[in-house]
């Protein structure tokens, strides 16, 4: 937001401020809901016989940048004065960009025996003026990562944050036929199986480094949670307590594991450190509490508990203390989620008979059902960015996931395994 | 919100004057003006040491 602190330096050159003690300046600015700001590609240059992917560019870039919700993607007519592959000057961006256009996209590509090599423009689309130019060098198997992370270098530069692009999503999936644990791309691509286990692997979470997945499965029998170190591969058990272990959530400096356990009689949320020691029970009443989840600063847990008679959303300081509820409409609501900013909560809701995803302020006063439609709804998941969710439905078929806008908007289908894909968790 | 700007451009801690009502936006614009930080120094003519800033984030429907 660094137009915030030009917008007050100006005001300050010309406010009229009078020289009394308390001097106030009062200024404010109108921000209009839907506006995006309008990006076109304007040309890809490649090879002559690899004109192929330009196509593939412009799609997997068009299809990030819109996802952002920072920018509208339009199609400016062609610029024929670009096919001879020169970098565009300013003068004909300013002449592109008679149709409106903001930012002007300009990229060429090349790909040499097995490696790559992208070239990415952005330009300003009235001054014509670079605002960024990046090269990107990658193994040819990689092209989507590659405009996957040349998307979010945009984003960054037009917002101070970077996109999401290059994240990916864990899932529970029956393809197997028992539920093994899949990871994929943010937009459904290179699908991968990750656990081997021929058991039921459920709810997975990242660590928030991204380094470790960990999930609760059922391969030693009675349900445990296990941590997979994404980087070498390597299995290890992290909680086994008698009786169930389930619904794990890593606090976010990552120094805590929060899960629900069955050891004392119905489940109660526990805390314990990386290692799986320093082991402590959280709640302590008579009813079941699980799927913990924390607040980005770590202060306080929301959880399930149906301790006032049904399923309900609960918070408590991380301690244990000050619990109080959060959900007081209908009879259903679970499976809360803290979006990674702090200002939501999304959660599993039944509305009418149906489940559906729904979101509360983390002080009970804005509440919001964000899904309709055919099927069931469940399991919501926040991106990085606190833009997106991502959750499970039945909408369509027996079970896949769909991203949508935080407020429920541009809802998109993700799998199409035809198995029954739940359960996700967006990587960091 | 209101915070107050000192000749530096620091600010102390900014504060909600008048909620809009909705949570999710108050929050947003809390976060703007942290993001903001730090602010330019004051540009020379303005004697003050510190300034009473109240600004108002307002979001309107795109006709």
């Amino acid at each position: 937001m660094r137009w915030l602190g030009r917008l007050l330096f100006l005001a300050l050159v010309w406010a009229d401020v009078r020289a009394s003690e308390g001097a106030e300046v009062f200024l404010g600015v109108t921000r209009s809901e839907v506006f995006r700001i309008p990006l076109g590609i304007l040309y890809v240059v490649t090879p002559p016989d690899q004109a192929k992917y330009s196509s593939e560019i412009r799609t997997v870039l068009e299809g990030d940048l819109r996802r952002s919700q920072v920018f509208r993607v339009i199609h400016p007519p062609l610029v024929p004065e670009l096919a001879g592959g020169e970098t565009p000057s300013a003068e004909l961006i300013k002449k592109a960009g008679r149709q409106d256009l903001q930012a002007a996209v300009w990229i060429s590509f090349a790909q040499k025996g097995e490696e790559l090599m992208l070239e990415g423009r952005v330009y300003d689309g009235k001054t014509g003026q670079m605002v960024m130019g990046k090269r990107y060098m990658g193994q040819a198997q990689h092209l989507r990562t590659v405009i996957h992370r040349f998307s979010d270098d945009i984003v960054f530069q037009y917002t101070g944050e970077r996109g999401v692009a290059e994240t990916r999503v864990v899932f529970s999936s029956s393809l197997t036929g028992s539920k093994e644990l899949y990871l994929m791309d943010y937009d459904g691509y290179n699908v991968r199986k990750i656990t081997g286990d021929r058991s039921l692997n459920l709810s997975p979470k990242w660590s928030p480094d991204g380094n470790w997945i960990t999930y609760t499965s059922y391969r030693g029998g009675t349900p445990a949670i296990y941590t997979l170190d994404m980087a070498t591969g390597r299995l290890s058990k992290t909680v086994g307590l008698p009786g169930l272990n389930i619904s794990p959530a890593w606090s976010p400096s990552g120094g805590e594991l929060a899960f629900a356990s069955s050891r004392d009689g119905p489940t109660q949320i526990y805390r314990v450190d990386r290692e799986g020691k320093a082991l402590r029970r959280l709640t302590l009443d008579q009813s079941d509490n699980l799927s913990p989840t924390w607040s980005p600063t770590g202060a306080e847990i929301a959880f399930t508990s149906n301790r006032g008679g049904s399923p309900q959303i609960y918070m408590m300081n991380a301690a244990g203390t000050n619990v109080r509820r959060l959900t007081f409409s209908g009879d259903y609501n679970t499976s809360p989620s803290w979006s990674p900013k702090g200002v939501s909560i999304a959660y599993t809701c039944r509305v009418d008979g149906r489940l559906r995803i729904c979101a509360i302020s983390p002080d009970g006063a804005t509440l919001a059902r964000l899904t309709d439609g055919p099927g069931e709804d469940e399991s919501p998941a926040w991106s990085p960015d606190g833009k997106h969710l991502i959750f499970s439905s039945t909408r369509l078929s027996r079970g896949d996931l769909f991203m949508m806008n935080a407020d429920g908007t541009e809802m998109e289908r993700l799998t199409f395994s035809g198995a029954k894909n739940n359960s996700p968790a967006w990587s960091p | 919100m209101v915070f107050v700007l000192s000749a530096t451009g620091n600010i102390d801690e900014p504060k909600i004057e008048k909620s809009s009502g909705n949570a999710f936006f108050d929050q947003a614009a809390l976060r703007a003006i942290y993001q903001a930080r730090p602010f330019p120094p004051f540009p020379q003519g303005i004697q003050e040491p510190s300034l009473k800033v109240h600004f108002s984030f307002s979001l309107t429907e795109k006709s």
